[in-house]
């Protein structure tokens, strides 16, 4: 990910960089520089894109669902209609997704599919009591929850 | 704006943002920063495949692949990673199609299924995202093998992405069903119609595949390659 811990920099560099970016990009695209984390965040017509090093917990992903401790997003990714927070993860992918299942289960949550294609995929659907829907997939190293997406009749 | 110079300004920011801000950052060859894909093994011109595997054609490339400056690496890392980041979102064909992405290809080995997003292909280079996603399989559990960015430029490949290494190919004619689907590829138009389809000029869609989020384990040996030895 972009790292760039520019620590004390000056608003104006920021400032600078943010112009700078978004006059290169099309559609009026705004692009925003967090000075104290590096991360970039990127909107326009497709979305938001923010990437950097251990972000903060997204405002959307409830807040009383448990993750591992050992676990960091590194992207964060709005397309309007879906939202998904991703970051690496090289834990054991029956255990992280017992993990996400148990979770689930003593929130309240139901799940409504699970599958496993171990070592490299698992996806855990689980809607909340308020009727939340939420996916957490592992693939290749790449640890996501998402939200919003249409999912698979069936 | 011209995209050469748009690709000067924001690589000179993100030059500020990567190096001037934090010394340690480092995207040249052997830097922390520097992505894999920055440095190809498979260095051959048209991805070795002079007249294409699938009856595509290459834009004569002259010039072998090999590293990128660094500010060719940090600046197709921005463009690059944000597609892998959307492709993502999308990691079986059932969940594609689910959020609109149109089954246009099927199954072909080295690649998969071509999938192309409901606003079809552009007129010009978009890197913030990929045009089509492919997956290994016809069943709604077929994962999603990678990208593939396409462009109807007419005689000349885009732009495309920072650097030299991104080796464009095209089909001459593609035979198309209603749908639209592909049945055919450099097909005579008789067998096309045999196959209820028809032939439609297609040399002036230019695609290139990139091989993110990683599939069956096989870290590309060039990102930009035409095919995936593991599909």
């Amino acid at each position: 990910m972009f790292v760039a811990s520019c620590g004390a920099a000056e608003q104006a560099e920021s400032d600078e960089i943010e112009r700078t970016i978004e006059e290169q990009l099309p559609d009026g695209a705004d692009v925003a520089v967090d000075t104290d984390t590096g991360a970039i965040t990127v909107d326009d017509d497709r979305g938001s894109f923010t990437t950097g090093d251990d972000l903060p917990r997204p405002e959307w992903l409830p807040a009383e669902l448990d993750l591992p401790q050992d676990f960091a997003f590194d992207t964060y990714l709005d397309t309007g209609t879906i939202m998904s927070a991703r970051g690496r993860y090289g834990g054991d992918v029956t255990i992280l997704l017992e993990f996400f299942r148990d979770a689930f289960a003593a929130l309240g949550w139901t799940v409504d599919a699970e599958s496993l294609d171990a070592p490299v995929f698992f996806q855990i659907q689980a809607t909340s009591p308020s009727g939340v829907e939420l996916d957490v997939e592992y693939v290749n190293g790449s640890l996501a929850v998402v939200t919003g997406r249409a999912r698979v009749p069936g | 704006m011209r995209r050469s110079v748009r690709t000067i300004a924001l690589v000179a920011v993100l030059s500020f943002v990567a190096v001037a801000c934090n010394p340690a950052v480092d995207w040249s060859e052997g830097g922390d920063e520097r992505r894999w894909w920055c440095d190809p093994t498979d260095t051959a011109v048209n991805d070795g495949h002079g007249e294409g595997a699938h009856g595509g054609h290459h834009f004569p490339y002259t010039v072998e692949k090999g590293p990128l400056s660094w500010q060719d690496c940090a600046l197709n890392a921005f463009f690059i990673e944000r597609g892998a980041a959307e492709a993502a979102l999308y990691p079986t064909k059932g969940i594609a199609e689910a959020n609109g992405w149109h089954w246009l290809a099927p199954w072909i080995p080295g690649q998969g299924t071509h999938h192309v997003r409901a606003s079809g292909v552009p007129t010009t280079m978009d890197a913030s995202g990929p045009t089509m996603l492919m997956y290994d399989g016809h069943g709604p559990n077929a994962p999603l093998t990678g990208m593939v960015w396409a462009v109807t430029s007419g005689h000349m490949p885009p732009a495309g992405f920072a650097g030299d290494n991104d080796h464009w190919h095209a089909h001459q004619q593609l035979c198309y069903v209603d749908g639209p689907f592909i049945v055919g590829d450099n097909i005579t138009d008789e067998e096309c119609a045999a196959r209820g389809g028809e032939n439609v000029d297609s040399s002036g869609t230019w695609l290139l595949h990139v091989w993110l989020p990683v599939y069956d384990g096989w870290q590309a040996t060039d990102i930009f390659n035409k095919e995936h030895p593991g599909i």
